[in-house]
């Protein structure tokens, strides 16, 4: 399982990174007539401004990736702040934080991105941002949680008896201990960040000039009565598909492998 | 009371039945007609409640009259069976129709006429400008006069052919057109009576007026919905008319739809702020029209289904289109030496001066061409951010200055030339609101005063060619607009578009047995 995930996850990675490399043309250079089906030099035809299908679906995984990596490292670094400390202060501190994240959970995640859209410019960091701002929560309260249990093991009771401070006992054993937490919250907010960017793109939200999987299927979508669903539709959606489920089946190998 | 409730259930079960059995004899003659719409939503059906654009005004016009109306001809009678212009006295005399009745019962009369030219007065609405009305006068209950303070060229196409008339009896206590709705806020003379609106949904629904004036209405019912994808529409038959791509005629043609289109009537517009640095300088906006290959636009964003823009505003078809004009041919060097001539340097690929870079926000209602303009700026040093808006957001942010750049566009421009004094000079946000050039204001107001067509053709022409070299917004392109119908309704393009010129097949005639001329 951890196998096929790791090998998906690798491909597309791979695609992401060599995609100025590998695609046969620049993702918004006019390369020939419009609406063209696939040929030899397209391999998946052109799209309405005449660019070509093939080298927008290799650039969109570079943004796909770099929305899904950035806000995993983001979010996943503000789960841990909130979390780490709210279980170190405790007291008042930990309450604001406890009950500000429910508050937060309330609210449902695509109505805001859709609202904060339609105020402000949304670009590709913006969008990294908003989702990061969006996807702490969860990730927070289980640190907390783990990391309160960890403060009354006896090995960190035992560093505080030799007079540890806060700080040490942080970084020193903490951090250690939750790496594991860390990795699966990574991956869960890459795999979230990855399906939501693809929707709000598909919406209409955003920066329309963004070369992404959501927004080729929305393009897409207009001319399907083209018959041209199979080269331009489907490829975009498959590989979101196989995105997903690549980084789904490297959580469950990581779970798998945990309560061994 | 066991024997008594079977009765009772026996009683209602036959009536039911009836009465169904009767519906079903109606049946046969009820005859919906579906119009998709990609946008939906364009405001209550009333003179102040629609959305300012054709599509707004159309909806309205199915319940509203006007005095005279048009067709695929020229004008034709309305409300009014005969209107004469009286030179000597500067007046128009309107012989009205004695047989025309509300949609609630009431008699139409000359009171009418006069009450609408008064409230419109009060209360402007904006696609009739009665600046030019001096005074109204009854001469019996059906006849009018309407007097003008100066001559006024375009009277018979923007004001009698565009001005809904309005119930006395229901409009004389309403102090806030924009807020009135309900039942009696949608009376009309028109061949349609409003049934429902849905603005959530974007639907209009309305019931045939059998007492039409000019004829039998064919339809029963009228559907207005919302269709994101109405080619799919059409063939899945949930639609019976829909604009279209032009890709999808060949497909639609063969399932039997018949494919009609119009002339290049509307036209795409990149708006500037020219309240902002550097779109109030002139040869900032000249080098925007040298650095938009709008050859490109048109080949590449509407796959060669439609014409470049030509910088005069007027469709080069139209017979007030002007020659000669500067054509600003596709030039991103003649662009660069521009931008560089007001002062601003090359720095990592944008021009800069002091602390100004150009980078701006390009709002639009569509995400295509803007692309393309984007790259094509990208050319010259200038850097865009795209913005996808729908229609109504879009015009309010340029209705208060709060834009750098917008593409947006309107039809009217196969109609009055009057159309270059709304689209220069009137509060809209269809409109460049450009007063720099106080040649351009004179002439402009000079043209509605010549009633000799020759000469304010000539004035016309140089109108455009002042508008050419100011550049208040780039003309982009015209489009070529296609509509699929099947057989239900023999839609057809209007001459010079519906009322003040709406380049959309959707006039109500298409809707009528006409016996009105």
């Amino acid at each position: 399982m951890r196998r096929v995930g790791l090998a998906l996850v690798g491909i597309i990675l791979i695609i992401a990174i060599f995609a100025p490399l590998i695609a046969p043309y620049t993702p918004t250079e006019y390369v020939g007539q419009s609406l063209l089906a696939p040929n030899s030099s397209y391999l998946l035809g052109t799209n309405d401004l005449g660019e070509d299908i093939f080298s927008r679906l290799l650039y969109g995984a570079r943004t796909s990736v770099s929305i899904g990596f950035f806000t995993a490292l983001l979010a996943t670094f503000f789960s841990l702040l909130i979390g780490v400390t709210s279980a170190l202060f405790a007291g008042v501190y930990d309450l604001f934080w406890m009950r500000l994240i429910d508050a937060l959970l309330a609210i449902p995640t695509v109505l805001i991105i859709i609202l904060i859209a339609a105020f402000f410019r949304v670009s590709l960091w913006g969008m990294i941002i908003i989702l990061s701002l969006l996807s702490w929560q969860q990730g927070a309260r289980v640190i907390r949680n783990q990391s309160k249990s960890l403060l009354k093991s006896n090995f960190i009771l035992a560093a505080q008896g030799f007079g540890a401070g806060k700080l040490h006992i942080t970084l020193k054993h903490l951090l250690s201990h939750l790496l594991p937490l860390l990795s699966v919250q990574l991956l869960m907010v890459f795999r979230r960040a990855v399906f939501l960017e693809a929707g709000m793109s598909f919406l209409g939200v955003g920066d329309p000039s963004l070369v992404s999987w959501g927004r080729m299927i929305r393009q897409a979508l207009e001319y399907i009565y083209l018959g041209s669903w199979s080269w331009w539709l489907l490829p975009p959606g498959v590989l979101l598909t196989l995105t997903i489920l690549g980084v789904v089946l490297l959580e469950y190998g990581r779970d798998s492998q945990r309560s061994i | 009371m066991k024997k008594s409730l079977s009765i009772i259930l026996v009683v209602v079960l036959v009536v039911g039945m009836g009465a169904f059995l009767s519906g079903c004899g109606q049946e046969t003659e009820v005859e919906i007609v579906r119009i998709g719409d990609e946008n939906g939503d364009w405001g209550y059906p009333t003179p102040h409640g629609h959305y300012l654009r054709g599509p707004g005004y159309l909806r309205m016009s199915f319940i509203f009259d006007t005095l005279i109306w048009k067709d695929e001809n020229g004008f034709v009678s309305a409300l009014a069976e005969d209107w004469e212009y009286d030179e000597e006295e500067n007046c128009f005399i309107f012989e009205l129709r004695d047989d025309v009745r509300w949609h609630d019962g009431e008699d139409f009369t000359a009171q009418d006429v006069a009450f609408t030219f008064d409230y419109l007065q009060k209360h402007p609405y904006p696609w009739a400008n009665l600046d030019s009305v001096e005074k109204v006068e009854l001469i019996d209950d059906y006849q009018v006069k309407v007097y003008l303070s100066q001559a006024h060229a375009p009277f018979l196409e923007r004001v009698a052919g565009v001005m809904p008339i309005l119930p006395e009896h229901i409009w004389a206590e309403v102090e806030e057109p924009a807020e009135f709705t309900g039942e009696e806020a949608v009376v009309g003379t028109g061949p349609y009576e409003l049934l429902e609106y849905d603005q959530t949904q974007g639907s209009y629904h309305y019931a045939a007026n059998q007492n039409y004036y000019g004829g039998e209405p064919i339809a029963e019912e009228l559907m207005f919905v919302e269709s994101s994808n109405p080619e799919m529409a059409l063939q899945r038959g949930n639609i019976n008319a829909a604009g279209v791509m032009a890709e999808a005629i060949p497909e639609l043609e063969q399932q039997g739809f018949e494919l009609i289109t119009g002339n290049h009537f509307w036209a795409a517009k990149l708006m500037m702020n020219q309240h902002q640095e550097p779109f109030d300088q002139r040869k900032f906006r000249q080098a925007l029209a040298y650095a938009i290959d709008r050859e490109e636009l048109v080949e590449r964003g509407l796959r060669g289904y439609g014409i470049a823009g030509s910088q005069g505003l007027i469709a080069p078809e139209s017979r007030w289109a002007a020659e000669d004009l500067p054509e600003y041919a596709y030039s991103p060097e003649k662009a660069k030496e521009l931008i560089e001539e007001l002062g601003y340097t090359m720095e990592d690929g944008i021009y800069t001066k002091g602390d100004q870079r150009l980078e701006f926000t390009l709002l639009s209602f569509e995400d295509r061409i803007p692309e393309i303009i984007k790259q094509n700026l990208a050319k010259v040093g200038i850097e865009i951010e795209l913005r996808v808006l729908d229609t109504a957001s879009l015009d309010a942010r340029v209705d208060d200055w709060d834009f750098d750049l917008a593409m947006s566009g309107h039809g009217a421009l196969g109609g009055d030339p009057m159309v270059l004094n709304q689209m220069i000079l009137d509060d809209d946000p269809k409109s460049v609101r450009f007063e720099e050039n106080q040649d351009l204001l004179d002439k402009l107001n000079q043209q509605l005063r010549i009633m000799d067509e020759d000469k304010r053709l000539e004035m016309v022409k140089e109108i455009q060619s002042i508008y050419a070299e100011e550049m208040p917004a780039v003309t982009l392109y015209y489009p070529e607009d296609y509509w699929a119908i099947d057989d239900t309704i023999d839609w057809f393009y209007t001459e010079g578009g519906v009322a003040i010129g709406i380049p959309l097949p959707l006039n109500k005639l298409s809707l009528i047995e006409r016996d009105i001329n």
